[in-house]
Parts: C-alpha cells; structure tokens; sequence
C-alpha cells in the first residue's frame, strides 16, 4: 500500500516532492505541506520515506500480507552513510538492521568514464564487445541527446 | 513571529491591565510587536510568497489559504494605523480582522501553530520514553556494536563524515 504524510510532523520542503520516482508527491496548495496525490500509481520504492528530514512519511502495508499491528520503519543518515530499518512483526518479534549507503564520502570518488582508455581489438572480440556496435541495431549511427536535440535537466544530486 | 507575540502579550495585558497616564512602556511595546508584524507580513506576502518553490503565486494572485497570511497583515496595518489616525471605523476594522485571524484557525494555516508545538512536544516524547515512534536508533559508527555489524565493515575505512548526498541541494528540482 501506499505512503502517507503525518502532515502534522511535515515542514513542506519537497525531499519527498525531488526524489519520487513516480511523481505523486506533492505540495499540498492550501496547507503547503506534502502530500501523496495518487497512491495507485506508488511504487513503495520508500525513496519519500528515507529522503524526508522529520521522518514525516509512513508506508501502509497491504492487508493480505502485512495486517494491522506491524511497523516498519526507516532511518537514513547519509552523513554517517548509514540507513537503519526496524522492523516489528505483529506477534512481538523485533528486527533491526543496520546497512551502509555508500563505501566513499558522497561525490568524492565519482569515476570520470571519459577519461578511461577506449577498448582494445582484443577488447572488442572478447565475451563483452564482441556484438557491439551491431547489437545497437542504429544503421544511421548512434543516437545521442544532441543527436535528437535534447538537453541534459539536471536533477537531484546523487 | 517574535513581533506577534510581544504583540499580542502587549494586547492581552494593556486590556486587562491598563497602563497609567505617563507609563509608555507598554504602547510602546505594542507598537514594536505591530511594527514587526507589520514588516514581517507584508515582506512574506510581496518577496517571499512568489518564491516559493512549489507554486511561486504573484501578489495579486490571491487563493482560500491565504486567509492566514492576509489577515495577518489587516491586523497589523489596521493596528498601525488605527493608532496614528484614531477612530471608530478604523477600529472596527482592526478588530474584524484579528477575529478572521483567529476565528479561522481551523480553515487556514494559522491551525499549525497549534500543530507544530504539538508535534515538537511529542518528538520530545518519543525520545524520551525510547520508542522514538519506532523509528531505529540513530547510528554510531563508534560504537562497536554498530561498527562491527554484517556488511558495516565495508565502512571501517571510511571517515565518520561522509558528506551531504541528496540533502546536498535544496529541494528546487520541481
């Protein structure tokens, strides 16, 4: 099932409204706060749920397989890089788990693609390369952004 | 804010209590509260409203939700300026727009400064009776019970500050 905002705990700085994959979270126009404006159409990806500084966002869970009386909740700390869930389960059981988000400091290591060497002959006849480019099935050469006339929008940073 | 409360704690006690002949102190006050109200409110309305990342409304463009903010700023206008000309009219106006202020609490934005003491209340109160509304404890890389868990050795060479990912940026992107 879907998230829901405790509009009560909700600032309305739109992390959820940035980081929804599926565009349903909004900001509510009359109490400038966030809300879920289609739950159909969520994925329960929980990207709303980690990404919200009050932990203002909650996930209903569906009732054939999570029936009332559960709790699962999650904490992301990316300044530790760490995200922790709790997990309750109906008859008492408790489960904590405690995961890393990322192995180097945010936006230090980010690998320069450009800059590496272009593939060899051997390369190209190797397991990897070796249906490329044909595979791409572009006869009139490779489609890029400025091929097709498209600007990069940049988004949230990662 | 600050202006809103000496304003109305100038209020409440020059009502109940009124000032002597000579004592200033109090309509002073008053008219500092007013004044900052005054300022607060109007610069919202015209430079911070159209900002705003959600909708960004021009200052004419006028909707239900703004019944807060609007009558916010009747009351100090109409307080300022009933105490420079005086009268009856301009009185009654004053008043007519402090009871929409607070007569529409539960219409308007003006209910979350019920709200979010509440919520700041029981964030304390989580915190205290350790339930924390089930969210997990906050991490200690320090703590060995946390450092050394499956999967967070990958952190042991890490440093203890990562960094801002997508906190980085202020949420703009929409």
């Amino acid at each position: 099932m879907p998230t829901f905002v405790y509009m009560t705990r909700c600032d309305g700085c739109g992390h959820c409204v940035d980081i929804c994959p599926s565009d349903i979270m909004h900001i509510d126009k009359k109490y400038r706060r966030a809300v879920n404006i289609e739950p159909n159409m969520c994925w329960e990806c929980y990207s709303c749920v980690k990404a919200c500084p009050q932990n203002a966002i909650d996930v209903r869970g569906y009732a054939d397989f999570a029936p009332l009386g559960h709790s699962v909740r999650v904490l992301r700390e990316e300044e530790k890089g760490t995200i922790a869930w709790k997990i309750k389960f109906r008859d008492g059981r408790e489960k904590n788990f405690l995961s890393p988000i990322t192995t180097k400091p945010w936006g230090k290591a980010i690998p320069e693609l450009a800059k590496l060497p272009v593939p060899t002959k051997e390369d190209h006849d190797g397991d990897y390369l070796c249906f490329e480019p044909a595979a791409f099935n572009q006869d009139e050469g490779m489609h890029t952004l400025a091929t097709n006339g498209l600007k990069f929008k940049e988004g949230v940073y990662y | 804010m600050y202006g809103f409360v000496i304003f109305v704690a100038t209020t409440v006690i020059m009502i109940f209590n009124p000032p002597v002949e000579g004592d200033d102190m109090l309509p002073q006050l008053w008219h500092i509260g007013a004044i900052m109200l005054a300022i607060g409110s109007w610069w919202f309305w015209l430079f911070i409203r159209v900002d705003v990342a959600a909708e960004g409304n021009k200052w004419y463009n006028i909707e239900p939700m703004d019944l807060f903010s609007l009558s916010l700023m009747a009351t100090s206008a109409f307080a300022l300026l009933w105490s420079y000309a005086g009268g009856w009219i301009l009185f009654a106006l004053f008043i007519a727009s402090s009871t929409i202020l607070f007569g529409g609490v539960l219409w308007s934005k003006f209910a979350h400064m019920f709200f979010k003491p509440a919520a700041a209340y029981n964030k304390r109160m989580i915190k205290a009776d350790g339930s924390n509304e089930n969210l997990p404890q906050p991490a200690d890389r320090q703590n060995p019970a946390d450092r050394d868990r499956h999967s967070m050795e990958l952190l042991k060479d890490a440093p203890l500050d990562m960094g801002l990912g997508i906190k980085r940026d202020a949420p703009r992107h929409y």
